[in-house]
């Protein structure tokens, strides 16, 4: 029970101390692109900056609503199946991947039942769009992780990590790699974590207000960002094994925000996408494409070799 | 998709620039060259004494209406200088009354903090004029 505690701790400790760091970095890194300095009313280089964004949503009076305390509660629980670190799971399952996935898929049916809620006809046209957008955007991701699947032959994030320990996946699933970074910038855009977004917040808030609630739906947006990187990490690039003499942990770390920066400053490189049918043409004209070739290619793969055993 | 990689890597190549912006009372900033300030009055090297003999180009040359001038008869019936006023609260710095002076008599500082408690405090004098030669070199604000 002791250990159970703990590791809850341990968990949300990281979680937190990771939305802080990338709060500030988001805030700092897309000014400093733009050659600006970014945000520094505090001292200490505006290290203050994510608590004082904090306290400027908690300013402001808003009721919270079923949806918003449903979306708090998965956006922490989504993490207790997804193991960062071979200790560090809170649930054990046998299948966690399949459930990791439900869980997601959970969540990003909870921000669309709360955008849909809005009385406003422009967010809630726009919000709605926007994760059924995502949902589309997840359909090559699908691919993209049955193809890992195959090669790997479970359903456990944790052997999946564990087989890597020679070669990592991206060295067999090159594709699948691209297509789960892109969908995962493109979810990144939607979000419009990087920006105010004039989909999601910059005219919501006038209009709505910040309030707790708020927050919360953007910790959950965080929370979507980081589920999909976390994914890549483990799925692709061998999660928390040992690199040389590193540490696994810290390696899992660096990988985060080597990903982390990459997102941000593809972000930066590439426009706003306002425009719905050029998305849409992106996820089934490139993406989905791709994926399912890649998927194709793994399933003649896994024939060739397991069934007729010529590889 | 050539331009997404070219800007990808300008934008990282900017994280290690030095941003153009700066923290405006904290950190100290050079004035580009060529930029208008308050006018200033120059001097006779020699004598130490203001060049301007009060014809009154400037004034019908401001676009504003900013400028006063007053004379009085001097030595030999010749109109000397006698008082000029100058009002900031309406100068737009244009820099004419440099331009059409054909003593040299007025110039521009690289002066721009203009910031008083009083608007009276914005009409110059003669010998205010004459003080803000302090403020002619580009770079007195980082001194």
């Amino acid at each position: 029970m002791i250990i159970l505690f703990r590791n809850v701790v341990y968990l949300y400790l990281i979680l937190i101390v990771n939305i802080y760091m990338c709060s500030y970095f988001l805030n700092k890194l897309s000014s400093r692109v733009e050659l600006k300095r970014g945000f520094s009313a505090s001292r200490a280089k505006g290290l203050g900056y994510p608590v004082l964004k904090l306290f400027r949503y908690l300013s402001k009076d808003d009721r919270l609503n079923i949806w918003e305390i449903l979306i708090f509660f998965f956006s922490f629980f989504i993490w207790t199946i997804i193991p960062f670190s071979p200790t560090l799971i809170i649930i054990r399952f046998e299948n966690d991947l399949v459930i990791a996935i439900l869980f997601y898929m959970i969540l990003l049916f909870l921000i669309l039942m709360n955008a849909s809620r809005s009385r406003y006809g422009f967010i809630f046209k726009n919000a709605t769009k926007n994760i059924l957008m995502i949902y589309n955007f997840f359909i090559p991701v699908i691919f993209c992780i049955s193809g890992i699947v195959l090669i790997n032959r479970t359903l456990t994030l944790k052997e999946i990590v564990g087989f890597q320990y020679q070669y990592w996946n991206i060295i067999y699933q090159p594709l699948g790699f691209i297509v789960m970074f892109a969908s995962a910038l493109l979810l990144m855009k939607l979000f419009n974590i990087t920006k105010k977004s004039t989909l999601f917040l910059g005219q919501n808030i006038e209009k709505e207000g910040y309030g707790f609630g708020r927050l919360m739906v953007r910790i959950s947006y965080y929370s979507t960002l980081f589920f999909i990187i976390v994914m890549i990490i483990i799925l692709y690039l061998a999660g928390w094994q040992n690199l040389f003499f590193i540490n696994g942990n810290i390696i899992f770390g660096i990988k985060f925000y080597i990903i982390f920066l990459i997102l941000v400053l593809l972000d930066k490189a590439t426009p706003q996408l306002n425009d719905y049918s050029y998305l849409l043409s992106i996820n089934w004209k490139f993406l989905i494409p791709v994926a399912a070739v890649n998927f194709l290619l793994t399933i003649v793969f896994f024939i060739l070799r397991n069934i007729y055993g010529i590889i | 998709m050539r331009r997404v990689i070219k800007d990808f890597f300008a934008g990282f190549g900017n994280l290690f620039r030095k941003p153009r912006n700066a923290v405006y009372p904290k950190e100290k900033i050079i004035i580009p060259e060529g930029s208008r300030g308050i006018p200033k009055f120059r001097l006779d090297l020699d004598s130490l004494e203001i060049i301007c003999n009060g014809c009154g180009d400037c004034r019908k040359a401001c676009p504003e209406n900013c400028i006063e001038i007053k004379k009085t008869a001097g030595e030999g019936g010749r109109e000397v200088l006698d008082e000029f006023y100058l009002d900031l609260s309406k100068c737009i710095f244009c820099g004419n009354c440099v331009e059409v002076c054909s003593l040299d008599a007025i110039e521009m500082t690289y002066r721009h903090q203009l910031a008083e408690t009083g608007k009276k405090s914005f009409r110059l004098e003669k010998l205010d004029l004459i003080k803000q030669s302090d403020y002619s070199l580009r770079d007195f604000w980082t001194k």
